[in-house]
């Protein structure tokens, strides 16, 4: 059978627009349920708790990918839409954006997270594949420090390979005073949360300037340790988002499973409480 | 690659996307992310389940489980107890522990819901039994209703569903009642929808398809019977000519007379006191009409064969038969199944219609004279027991009978029933006056006890016999209640022998033998007459204790039983119902209902806003709202007037003229209250 595969635009608005649907549709349930003397609350809430086991489930697919569910993408789109959706359900049901009791003011904020998280992580879902894209190179994560180790001792035998000239001297001494712990050392968390160039910048500049006191053939080991340095940035650039990436994800599958289990106490206690 | 780049060794190949592990250059063995992050879920899913844990265990359910603040009225009423109590005062569940959960609770716990609960503090609002139904309705009466509504509003529209989502037969109080909303939103605060999510046939807007009426608030006849048209047309244009008829003289409101109303906050007064509004009028008229008192007891007049048979008989009751059984005695004697079936044989207790002669008449009255002698005998040896005994034998509750027995002697009635069954000597009977004033002296009622003895000293103040209202004793024997009856055609005509002014000597010194024996209770209490061998009671005037017991008395008998038809045609009875019509319900309802208070009511009405409020005629031009009540409720002019307030109808397009939506509108709730008593 023929796969229809539409448009990534064309698949977001239709996306959106049955989420807006059914958004509606729940709304109006809702009203109906309440005009008619109902349990909106009870139809909302179970509305709700469906929605969580759902987007649960993204994460399951992910640990069978054997498995002909349809692909990971559709998955997260549907996880996507579903999340939003499940959200503005939280609305409908919950009589504060905030409980009044430890538990219930417990699980909204950890909802809350969630659905932040969520968003935040829809977020960089749409800015870093491009991102990373337009940084040099795939390393994978877990062989980061693979290639910062190799990038640096490259550049240490590039800089203990120089004779030692006064000229080269100069040189040596930069890249043990400022390279070196550049090269070997990870970048900070800070760093990691929010990059800059500031830092290769400054170095690059100072290798720049250092160039006029060189030996004409010392040049091009001068432009050898800056495209280390360049690709040191690369890479942790690189780091910086895949972290994001990935950590992202802990927090955010963390926070859902504490989400679900204080959803089941408080659909225990709902329904101990109900009649 | 640039120039300028190195190539670096490719990373190596000895592990798999996944992997918990991963090898460092220097053979070193390190967590891959894949496992540190299936460490860190693990660390948190444990972090979790132990909060969770910890929070269950540790904090108090009140501070745990809080689905939003209670509603005012039941946080005020929690306020002060325990966190436990606090819960479980509406949620059983509250009361059980954690491991409660999985178990049964006991058969103590079985079916015990929420709505239980709530009807512990409610139950005197709301009837047990129908709690749980719609409007506190017996089901046959609501589906009844509902045949009526759909006849003449048709079924609902096809899309609606025509069963509502609650089983109308077991409502649950929060199904329309939500707590937890915090102590602004209002427990009893419904939609429209939701009112009609019941409703087979739903309404549209109040104008348009709300149920018209006619009657409304007349037909509800309300505690006290007065006719506002005779009394507007009538009878307060001659007696007030100068005077313009106010509807607040009587209603007052607390704009207007704030001190005489203040416990009932702006309401308009639904009726006066007897004293403020109607005694200045009706005071002396009542006096007359009451004056010839009621009948406890008469000893017929029997033939002189029959009255041979019973002994001692009086000589005054032996003749052709006469006399009747007051409602009274029959009520009394008639606690003996033996003579309850001839009772039923005497038309009206008229023992004269009884066909003369006859074996089988004369044996009525034989057992019926036996009956009364043992009803005085029973009297005289137990006292008040006797008459409480024979109530009770008949299925009516004693207690509103006995402000009668608390005025009522039983060695009265044995000196009676000794003086009546005397044997007969050889001297001269007095005359009717002189045997009257004899055991007139004897009478211990309150008004002998509080006045002088009238026959040994004889009054020289005609003004301590004669009450004010003397002058109007010809026309007590009138039962009616106009109020023409102060008319002063009325109050002249021939003499009456027993008007004491018409007997009294123009001096000032009364003769006794002239006095009849009402006039000797003439601030009420009990005489008796030996002329005619019977024993009555005077009231003392409005509100007398004794018939407003005799009236909750005979209340009890069903609607059907003649006795109770014959004690209300009485002239007195009549007097007091002609007034107080709700008298005769169980329990007696003597004075008007304060308005706002009638929970009974499907219908709930607030005058003040309406009072304050400008019509919208009047506001069209410019002119401000006066607050007349005649706006609303017009005195009809015409016969065809309502059976009771004799007000010109209230109509429904009084109503829609400000009831609609953005102006005063159309909710529900604003008038009607759910809960059906």
């Amino acid at each position: 059978m023929a796969t229809i595969r539409l448009p990534l635009k064309t698949r977001r608005w239709v996306g959106l627009t049955v989420t807006v649907f059914a958004v509606t549709v729940i709304a109006a349930i809702t009203s109906t349920l309440s005009d008619r003397l109902g349990s909106p609350s009870l139809f909302t809430g179970w509305t709700l708790f469906s929605c969580l086991i759902l987007l649960m489930l993204l994460g399951v697919r992910r640990r069978l990918p054997f498995w002909p569910l349809g692909s990971v993408s559709t998955w997260t789109q549907v996880h996507l839409h579903l999340g939003l959706f499940t959200a503005a359900v939280y609305l409908l049901h919950a009589p504060a954006i905030i409980g009044g009791g430890k538990l219930e003011s417990t699980l909204s904020i950890v909802f809350l997270l969630v659905t932040v998280s969520g968003f935040y992580g829809w977020f960089i879902s749409r800015t870093f594949p491009a991102q990373l894209t337009a940084v040099p190179g795939e390393p994978r994560f877990d062989r980061m420090n693979w290639h910062r180790s190799q990038l640096a001792s490259t550049a240490s035998e590039l800089a203990n390979g120089l004779p030692d000239t006064s000229g080269d001297q100069v040189l040596k001494s930069f890249y043990h005073e400022s390279l070196a712990a550049f090269f070997s050392q990870a970048p900070s968390l800070g760093w990691v949360l929010a990059p800059g160039r500031t830092r290769c910048d400054r170095l690059l500049g100072d290798l720049k300037s250092m160039e006029r006191y060189l030996p004409a053939d010392r040049r091009e080991t001068v432009e050898q340790l800056a495209a280390l340095i360049r690709r040191r940035h690369d890479l942790d650039r690189q780091f910086s988002m895949q972290w994001k990436l990935r950590s992202w994800v802990v927090i955010h599958s963390c926070l859902s499973l504490a989400l679900l289990l204080a959803a089941v106490v408080h659909v225990a206690i709902a329904l101990r409480f109900s009649h | 690659m640039r120039h300028d780049d190195r190539e670096l060794p490719p990373p190596p190949a000895n592990d798999r996307p996944g992997d918990r592990w991963v090898l460092e250059q220097d053979g070193r063995r390190r967590l891959s992310w894949t496992g540190r992050r299936q460490r860190l879920t693990s660390a948190c899913l444990l972090f979790a389940i132990s909060g969770v844990a910890l929070m269950l265990l540790v904090t108090p359910a009140t501070t745990l489980f809080q689905p939003g603040d209670l509603s005012s009225p039941h946080a005020q009423i929690l306020a002060g107890a325990s966190a436990e109590q606090r819960c479980g005062a509406c949620h059983q569940s509250a009361t059980t522990s954690l491991t409660d959960w999985f178990r049964s609770g006991g058969s103590g716990h079985q079916g015990i819901s929420s709505s239980e609960r709530c009807m512990k503090c409610h139950h005197t609002t709301i009837p047990l039994g129908l709690a749980g139904t719609a409007h506190n309705l017996p089901i046959a009466v609501r589906d009844r209703l509902t045949k009526l509504a759909i006849s003449e509003r048709g079924r609902p529209a096809e899309w609606r569903p025509a069963v509502a989502m609650v089983d109308q037969n077991h409502l649950r109080c929060a199904t329309c009642h939500q707590e937890h909303h915090g102590p602004t939103t209002s427990l009893t605060q419904l939609s429209n929808a939701q009112c009609q999510a019941c409703h087979a046939a739903p309404f549209g807007s109040f104008a348009e398809s709300h149920p018209t009426w006619d009657q409304w608030p007349y037909h509800r006849s309300g505690n006290i019977g007065f006719d506002h048209r005779t009394h507007h047309d009538q009878h307060f244009p001659r007696h007030h000519p100068a005077e313009a008829f106010d509807c607040r003289t009587c209603h007052a409101n607390v704009r207007d007379h704030s001190t005489a109303i203040s416990d009932l906050g702006s309401e308009p007064q639904r009726s006066p006191s007897y004293e403020v509004g109607c005694a200045s009028c009706h005071e002396e008229t009542l006096r007359a009409q009451v004056v010839d008192g009621i009948t406890l007891l008469q000893l017929p007049t029997l033939p002189e064969s029959v009255a041979d048979q019973f002994g001692p008989w009086p000589p005054t009751a032996i003749g052709f038969t006469d006399g009747s059984l007051s409602p009274l005695v029959e009520l009394l004697i008639r606690s003996d199944p033996t003579i309850a079936p001839l009772l039923r044989q005497i038309p009206n207790g008229d023992l004269a219609q009884l066909p003369r002669g006859t074996s089988r008449s004369n044996h009525t009255l034989g057992r019926i004279a036996t009956s009364l002698r043992e009803l005085m005998d029973d009297i005289a040896d137990r006292g008040h027991r006797a008459i409480e005994d024979r109530l009770t034998r008949q299925g009516l509750a004693p207690p509103p009978f006995r402000p009668v027995l608390q005025g009522l002697p039983p060695q009265w009635i044995e000196a009676t029933a000794k003086d009546w069954f005397q044997p007969v000597s050889d001297t001269p009977s007095p005359s009717p006056h002189e045997a009257d004033q004899h055991h007139a002296d004897q009478l211990p009622s309150r008004s002998t006890l509080a006045n002088s003895r009238p026959s040994t000293e004889p009054t020289t103040d005609s003004s301590e016999l004669l009450p004010e209202g003397s002058l109007l004793l010809d026309i007590g024997h009138d039962s009616g209640v106009d109020d023409a009856l102060l008319d002063e055609g009325r109050l002249s005509g021939p003499a009456d022998p027993l008007d004491p002014l018409a007997a009294a000597p123009a001096t000032s010194a009364v003769d006794k033998t002239s006095v009849v024996p009402s006039e000797l209770v003439n601030l009420g209490g009990w005489y008796r007459r030996d002329t005619v061998c019977d024993i009555r009671y005077r009231p003392a005037g409005h509100a007398d204790p004794v018939l407003k017991a005799m009236i909750e008395t005979f209340a009890q008998l069903s609607e059907g039983d003649p006795l109770k038809e014959r004690f209300h045609a009485n002239p007195v009875v009549q007097v007091c119902m002609n007034c107080h019509p709700a008298a005769d319900a169980i329990p007696a309802r003597w004075t008007s209902q304060r308005n706002g208070e009638t929970l009974d009511r499907f219908t709930v009405f607030s005058h003040q806003p309406h009072l304050s409020v400008t019509p919208p005629e009047q506001h069209a031009s410019g002119q401000q709202n006066s607050g007349q009540c005649n706006r609303c409720h017009q005195i009809a002019s015409t016969e065809g007037g309502n059976a009771v307030g004799q007000f010109a109808p209230l109509g429904k397009d009084n109503c829609a003229a400000c009831h609609v939506r953005g102006a005063a509108g159309e909710q529900c709730t604003t008038c009607h209250r759910y809960h059906i008593r």
